[in-house]
């Protein structure tokens, strides 16, 4: 019990601020906290099927206590402008230029559909692998690249609805059909 | 200096919120939080199963014990634990075989992979771009004959316009397919102040996930330069 409760804390002490990072881009701060919570709870009560590596695993338990808590449209909205309305830190140079690159990639990812998003997040903010993501998704890591893909050219054609996509003409494929 | 691309841009917008996250909680409340978690019980609320679900874990044990029988009968055995042919399907692709350092990068290879220069070299031509010569490359073989090999390139390779994009963590990657070369083939783009170069990952009898896996293994999670 001494040895499970000492992991225990060594598991909260190295990814609390992770699953509250993750929390906190998905969901407004003061549900984020309990979030983070919770997703710990769910870890000691089952510290058996904590893995070695355990940052995925917990990504995806937080993952399903947000969907739990997260599902009106007018929370997501809350998040998109407390987005908005962050201020811009690390500009440097041209705190101008930096504050509207800002905001047209978040106008950009704002017009992606969840699915988009989420795949991003995991890379761009939450700093996973594919395998950590793909894990976290429980989706194949194929899959995952694929759905990656799409989401970055997506992105791409919204920040640039101009201009004409550089990657090579699309062959589809089946995501799961030669892995 | 180079133009940051979308996911690097989308990495820097998130930045301040995440900053923000950091302060939700401090030590204090973490700890806190903690001393609760501790306090509550840990085993009695998953071991309990509630008397609706019973039938369900019967059913769901009958299954387990006939899934057991058949597997010992030996109907589902695996050809090989250490072959290059580990499925995609599977999500955790597991790489404690050698590890294969090139140009500072150290990729890791499948189980059962051993550091090789046995392995028969790749053409020395690519695909779309017939004069990109290999810069520099390293492979690992099985027991079994398997082989895999990480290369990069020494200048800019051009996407052939049937390569099917594929998204390698940060970076961009494109598979050639195997009509054009004898195996499946990975090349991953790799930005540097100097311009791009492109990481070559191939294997015979790797699946994608695992080419994936390799090279995510070795690259940084966010592109440098």
């Amino acid at each position: 019990m001494a040895d499970e409760r000492e992991r225990f804390e060594r598991l909260y002490r190295e990814h609390f601020r992770a699953v509250l990072r993750f929390a906190a881009v998905r969901i407004d701060p003061e549900r984020a906290k309990d979030v983070a919570a919770e997703t710990f709870l769910v870890a000691w009560r089952r510290l058996e099927d904590v893995p070695d590596e355990p940052r995925a695993w917990l990504l995806g338990v937080a993952r399903k206590v947000i969907a739990g808590q997260f599902r009106s449209q007018s929370r997501r909205d809350a998040l998109a402008a407390r987005l908005r309305a962050t201020d811009v830190e690390d500009t440097p140079a041209d705190p101008a230029s930096a504050l509207a690159d800002r905001d047209e990639v978040l106008a950009a990812f704002a017009a992606l559909g969840e699915r988009d998003r989420e795949v991003l997040r995991l890379i761009a903010w939450d700093g996973l692998s594919n395998a950590e993501a793909s894990d976290v998704l429980a989706i194949t890591r194929l899959a995952f690249a694929v759905r990656l893909h799409r989401a970055r050219r997506r992105l791409v054609g919204a920040l640039e609805p101009e201009s004409p996509s550089p990657a090579p003409p699309k062959r589809r494929r089946h995501a799961d059909a030669r892995s | 200096m180079r133009a940051r691309n979308e996911l690097e841009r989308l990495s820097e917008a998130g930045r301040p919120l995440l900053a923000d996250a950091d302060s939700l909680v401090d030590d204090g409340e973490r700890d806190r939080i903690l001393t609760r978690i501790l306090a509550s019980p840990r085993s009695t609320a998953r071991r309990r199963i509630p008397r609706r679900r019973l039938p369900l874990a019967i059913v769901g044990a009958a299954a387990l014990a006939a899934a057991v029988a058949v597997v010992s009968t030996g109907a589902f055995r695996r050809p090989s634990s250490t072959g290059p042919t580990a499925s995609g399907h599977h999500h955790s692709v597991a790489l404690s075989g050698t590890r294969l350092e090139l140009a500072g990068y150290h990729f890791r290879t499948p189980a059962g992979y051993t550091s090789s220069d046995t392995c028969p070299l790749p053409a020395t031509s690519t695909p779309g771009s017939p004069d990109t010569v290999v810069q520099s490359m390293q492979a690992a073989a099985s027991a079994d004959g398997g082989c895999v090999r990480v290369a990069i390139l020494d200048r800019s390779w051009t996407v052939p316009p049937e390569a099917q994009p594929i998204g390698v963590g940060a970076y961009d990657g494109f598979l050639v397919a195997p009509q054009n070369i004898p195996e499946e083939t990975l090349f991953v783009q790799i930005p540097a102040a100097q311009g791009v170069r492109y990481l070559v990952v191939a294997g015979q009898g790797l699946s994608v996930a695992q080419l994936v896996a390799i090279a995510e293994s070795g690259l940084p999670a966010a592109p440098a330069g």
